[in-house]
């Protein structure tokens, strides 16, 4: 179910001085105010605690989604190298990946048992006598349309829980061979001037932002604009933080975050890195 | 071997130009005969054999001229003092006999026919072919005999235009930017995203409420659809209700009176 397509019953107005808003929790700094008109450069930082200085921080351009202004690139971010520089490791993706088609499949997929196939209740001929082969019963698994013995039965699932580990591993994986890939483009946020398709997919011709994009922002309430534009676009597509996956972010080719959307997924993932109650988690799942 | 044997033994040898002896070493000998004048010249003039003697022939004999042949070679093999090893299969041949002894240069006439000091033991050791040519002369080697690939070579199928189109369906390439295929697997993260009071099963749209989270065989699918459905189904759909309990039956009997199951392990 997508969350997503909502329209906001109000537009997001530009702020005077735009703020840049970090949760406050570990690793984290205050809001970054910059003033409106200000020739300074915007620079998002932040300072991680935690930041051994053993890994270089990776960096990124802010860019913003309005073709109108003079540069579409208004400043830089910091992004958390635990996060956007880890290895990215190729078999926790495909795990997760694994994970997340089997987890949610069901094979209808049924044949019937001799029991229940309609009809095989006498012994067709007498046991001895007629010359005939021994049978019990016309619809046992020798039989032409007699029931069959292994077949698939229906609503068979092939759920499991992936270890919560990996499943956290599998995001930073992702993230991380995307981000070296430059297929990760931070942004603003997703205020369009325009709603219509046209305008997004020209966007993304002229930026050269592949052929699918998902845009992420931190709340499901999207700005009217964006929503309306990408309704009708099948390959671009909206989300919120908390529906982000390992198989959106590989079936699309480009991941646009905005600034929000980037420090909650890193706040997030930083605390599920080193959890003190991680033992409570990895326990097998049980319905 | 007495010389007049030895003579025709090397007339029969001779009259086939496949024959040669030849050394490849330093301590082999070379006795080329090319004509049978020059063999019976040679047999006249005592000759320098140092040993080991090679006798090489091959040809496409017969199975039983083969065997006269090497009784033949090896008749020469011993008159030049060899001792030559039972033979084995296939053609080309290879005699080959090799020193035993330390006396070099042991001096042997091929008229005369007394036994040499120096006995030695000839190898045997056969060959494919003498020259590379010969054997793509032979072909290639026949594999699977009478064995025939059923395999279409005829091209394409045929096209039959303007009529009726081949029964095969047309290929309809599917949407994969449909909401559901564009939007597959989200929120699967959202106890590690979000506020982790849910669970990605709780949020397991696309599957049937009483699944969502649940693996196990037909037995324990059984089981949990009449504990949901068991009341519904007994109002509503009385013969299917009546069907699954006696499937229940038959899988309890079944798995725990007829069939090992893993579960034993655990009792």
């Amino acid at each position: 179910m997508s969350l997503t397509l909502r329209l906001a019953f109000y537009p997001r107005l530009h702020c005077v001085v735009r703020n840049v808003v970090t949760s406050c929790s570990k690793g984290a700094t205050d809001t970054v105010v910059v003033p409106k008109s200000s020739g300074a450069p915007l620079i998002i930082q932040d300072k991680w605690k935690d930041d051994k200085g053993a890994v270089e921080g990776r960096e990124a351009w802010v860019e913003t989604l309005d073709n109108s202004t003079n540069s579409t690139q208004l400043g830089l971010i910091h992004l958390n190298p635990r996060i956007f520089a880890s290895y990215p490791r190729l078999d926790i993706i495909h795990e997760n990946v694994v994970w997340q088609k089997k987890s949610r499949m069901v094979n209808y997929a049924h044949t019937k048992h001799r029991s229940e196939v309609r009809g095989g209740g006498k012994k067709p001929w007498p046991q001895k006598g007629s010359g005939r082969s021994r049978h019990g019963s016309i619809r046992s698994p020798l039989w032409k349309g007699g029931g069959i013995v292994h077949g698939p039965r229906a609503f068979t699932t092939q759920f499991y829980m992936l270890p919560y580990h990996k499943r956290v591993r599998g995001l930073i994986s992702t993230l991380s061979a995307k981000f070296a890939q430059d297929d990760i483009k931070i942004v603003e946020n997703l205020d369009m001037p325009s709603d219509e398709a046209g305008y997004l997919e020209q966007l993304c011709e002229d930026r050269y932002w592949g052929p699918s994009v998902l845009f992420v922002d931190e709340s499901d309430i999207m700005p009217r604009n964006i929503t309306l534009a990408t309704d009708t676009l099948g390959h671009m597509n909206l989300m919120p933080v908390y529906g982000l996956n390992v198989y959106s972010m590989l079936k699309h080719t480009t991941l646009v975050l905005t600034v929000g959307a980037t420090r909650l997924m890193e706040e997030k993932l930083l605390y599920n890195l080193d959890r003190p109650d991680g033992r409570s988690l990895v326990t097998r799942f049980r319905k | 071997m007495d010389s007049g044997s030895l003579d025709q033994s090397l007339d029969y040898l001779f009259r086939r130009p496949a024959v040669i002896l030849r050394a490849l070493k330093k301590y082999w000998f070379v006795l080329h005969l090319a004509t049978l004048d020059e063999c019976k010249q040679s047999l006249n003039t005592p000759v320098k054999i140092s040993y080991p003697v090679e006798i090489f022939f091959y040809d496409n004999f017969s199975f039983k001229s083969k065997l006269g042949m090497t009784t033949l070679v090896g008749g020469l093999m011993r008159s030049l003092g060899g001792v030559a090893h039972s033979v084995c299969r296939a053609s080309p041949w290879v005699l080959r006999g090799c020193g035993s002894g330390a006396a070099a240069g042991g001096q042997h006439s091929l008229a005369s026919s007394h036994t040499p000091t120096i006995t030695w033991t000839p190898l045997l050791t056969s060959v494919r072919f003498r020259y590379h040519s010969e054997k793509l002369a032979r072909g290639p080697l026949i594999r699977n005999y009478g064995y025939e690939e059923k395999l279409w070579k005829g091209g394409l199928m045929p096209h039959i235009a303007e009529s009726k189109r081949l029964p095969i369906p047309l290929y309809r390439p599917k949407n994969i930017w449909t909401e559901r295929r564009a939007l597959f697997g989200q929120n699967d993260y959202i106890d590690i995203l979000g506020s982790g009071e849910l669970h990605p099963t709780q949020v397991a749209y696309s599957v049937p409420p009483w699944l969502r989270g649940f693996k196990g065989n037909e037995f324990q699918m059984l089981l949990r659809k009449r504990k949901i459905f068991g009341n519904e189904m007994r109002r509503y759909r009385p013969t299917k209700f009546r069907e699954m309990n006696r499937s229940i039956k038959r899988l309890y009997r079944y798995l725990n009176q007829k069939t090992r199951t893993y579960f034993w392990k655990r009792a």
